[in-house]
């Protein structure tokens, strides 16, 4: 599904500064998978998931997703990729704060032009399979950490697409909240999605099918099996 | 079509939440628009009273004073200048310009004079206001002013030909008998004789001497006039001619005016050149003056308004550069603030034409709202102000209103697409970091 062949990515944020964040990546995402990326601060984790999910542009390389060539789409063509082919989960949840927990799940429909009724449908249904539906009409101001990641995850799912990234999903939650978050990604894993979860936590990284390890913006370890 | 709806309601519900942000942002565009809308208001509304009052002022007439001789250093009276009155009708018969010549000659009466305005100045009446110095004093022992005039003074005085309320003016038949007839003011007649036509055909003492009442006159009703005007009808009009007959009174403060009326403002200069010839014949140069008045000032008058003009759209001006760089701050500011929303969104798969619709809708929508608050504001402030008495009447200048509403939409509209666009554009990477 998502394949990166020697893929390269380099800042330049002044004239004689470069900046290579990941050099020579070489990957094969397939469907259902269940990865954990780990690495440490500044090996390019966060950048190789940006790439993936088109949100930022690869310096040199190819990358082909879904039979796609990434490189050759308009931002406005990665615009909808990205809303049909992808759900974001972050650590800081990235809800907007002025809008509530029903507004926030709605937002992707919204730029998937869908209309009102199949909207209201959706994010209810979404709602419960999460279990805030009760909490819909809360800002984000008033729901707790654990019910902003479960808003956050709804309104990753809600158009349906096949991969969900989330990157240090469970970074601002206490280890019980984190737990439920854990169980609820893995969820979706067993419902065919592929899942992609960035994180420094060995423990967490270990309850996933593949761990790929990231030095210093190079891929050191991809390595399957779950570790007991 | 869904999609500009959907953005439409997006802004209400942006608007709602940061509530503050949205009324500071409006505030500047109130603000600008007030002030400037109010700032024309007051220019015009003055600009209108000076025209009225150089408008009022008597442009057709001349007038004449007549200077005693007096010895320069004793203070001594050593010749009494009189003026010509016969020559000068004589003149007005013969002029092709000069229509009229007529006198008038305010006159009060020393003691008494000076009795009232200690009064006055204990009782806090207006001791400029004839009439009400008459009322204070006992008018029938002439203590009130009187002006002497001659027929056809309120031919002359245009103004007050018209306001006749019962009985009438003089003739010249009057004159030519020096007649001991009066006319006198509504207030006056009111206040002795209970209705102006009550008045008519009663005796009125001045001075111990009894006249006839044949007209009342209704003061003037205007307010703030200028002293070019005949605010103030006088309690008493009696005839000159006739005052001429009778004993001098060493008692009596009175000055005199002669007032020479023209066909046209125009024609004033070569009235003025005829009455220098004619006078030369009886007197010095430094025995009279003669007033052109205000009214040949109209260039003068112009370059005023012009001035005022100025000063106040500099005032506006200014006054509007100052608002529209308040609304390009908060614009700046307020996008800036979203930066990482814009990320969100495009992160979510929002198009950059999606955010671009979200922040224009907003901006314009911000700036019409806070456009029509602003005219309305002072629509209301300016009619509310006329209800006050300033003494100049404030007028909304639509055409100045709506160009300063468009001015502060483009300015909104401008400041808040821009930068909206160019965080559109940002890596949305970054994006999301920024903070």
């Amino acid at each position: 599904m998502i394949t990166l062949k020697h893929v390269s990515k380099v800042y330049q944020p002044s004239r004689d500064v470069k900046v290579t964040a990941l050099s020579d990546i070489n990957l094969q995402i397939d469907e259902n998978e269940d990865i954990a990326i780990i690495g440490k601060s500044g090996s390019g984790k966060s950048t190789l998931m940006n790439l993936i999910t088109c949100i930022d542009t690869i310096s040199e390389g190819e990358y082909i997703l879904k039979g796609i060539d990434v490189r050759s789409r308009s931002r406005t063509q990665l615009a909808v990729l990205r809303n049909q082919h992808f759900g974001f989960i972050y650590q800081n949840f990235n809800l907007l704060n002025h809008l509530n927990a029903y507004e926030n799940i709605e937002l992707p429909l919204i730029y998937a032009q869908i209309k009102k009724n199949e909207r209201d449908m959706k994010v209810k249904t979404i709602a419960e399979k999460v279990g805030i539906l009760d909490r819909l009409d809360h800002r984000p101001s008033e729901l707790s950490g654990g019910e902003k990641q479960r808003v956050a995850i709804a309104r990753a799912l809600i158009n349906d697409p096949e991969i969900i990234i989330a990157d240090e999903p469970t970074g601002a939650l206490d280890e019980q909240t984190g737990k439920q978050i854990i169980a609820i990604l893995k969820g979706l894993h067993e419902q065919g999605k592929t899942v992609i979860m960035v994180t420094h936590d060995m423990d967490i990284a270990a309850l996933s099918k593949r761990r790929i390890t990231l030095a210093d913006g190079r891929i050191i370890g991809d390595e399957q099996g779950v570790q007991a | 079509m869904t999609i500009f709806l959907e953005t439409v309601k997006m802004v209400g519900k942006v608007f709602r939440s940061n509530k503050l942000r949205t009324f500071l942002t409006m505030l500047g565009i109130i603000v600008g628009i007030f002030s400037v809308t109010m700032i024309f208001a007051v220019s015009d509304g003055t600009k209108d009273k000076i025209s009225k009052e150089f408008m009022e002022m008597d442009k057709t007439s001349i007038t004449l004073t007549f200077n005693d001789k007096y010895d320069q250093s004793s203070g001594q009276l050593q010749e009494k200048t009189t003026p010509p009155y016969e020559a000068l009708q004589k003149l007005s018969r013969s002029s092709k310009i000069i229509t009229n010549v007529t006198v008038s000659s305010p006159r009060t009466w020393k003691e008494a004079q000076e009795k009232l305005m200690q009064d006055a100045l204990e009782s806090g009446i207006d001791s400029n206001d004839p009439n009400a110095m008459y009322q204070q004093g006992n008018g029938d022992e002439g203590a009130s002013q009187v002006n002497a005039v001659g027929y056809d003074f309120f031919g002359v005085r245009e103004k007050l030909s018209t306001k006749v309320i019962a009985g009438r003016l003089f003739t010249k038949f009057d004159e030519q008998n020096q007649a001991y007839f009066a006319v006198i003011s509504d207030q006056i007649a009111a206040e002795k004789f209970g209705s102006p036509k009550a008045a008519v055909n009663r005796t009125l003492m001045i001075n111990n001497i009894s006249y006839k009442i044949i007209g009342v006159l209704q003061r003037n009703s205007d307010q703030g006039t200028g002293p070019w005007d005949e605010q103030y009808v006088y309690p008493a009009y009696i005839l000159h001619s006739t005052q001429q007959n009778q004993v001098s009174d060493e008692n009596r403060y009175f000055s005199e005016e002669y007032i020479l009326k023209v066909k046209a403002t125009k024609d004033r200069d070569q009235a003025k050149q005829e009455v220098t010839e004619v006078l030369s014949n009886y007197m010095q140069k430094d025995q009279y003056n003669i007033n052109m008045g205000f009214g040949d000032n109209q260039e003068a008058t112009n370059n005023i308004m012009d001035l005022v003009t100025m000063v106040f759209a500099g005032i506006a001006g200014l006054s509007l550069i100052v608002g529209g760089i308040g609304i390009m701050n908060i614009m700046l500011v307020s996008v800036n603030e979203r930066i990482k929303e814009i990320g969100i969104r495009q992160a979510l798969g929002a198009r950059r034409w999606h955010i671009l619709m979200q922040f224009l809708v907003e901006a314009i929508a911000l700036t019409l709202i806070a456009g029509v608050l602003g005219m309305i504001l002072a629509q209301v402030a300016v009619s509310w102000l006329n209800t006050q008495h300033l003494g100049i009447v404030l007028a909304v200048n639509i055409k100045i209103m709506i160009a300063v509403t468009l001015f502060c939409t483009a300015v909104g509209v401008l400041f808040g697409y821009y930068p909206a666009n160019k965080a559109s554009k940002l890596n949305i990477a970054d994006a999301l970091r920024y903070e």
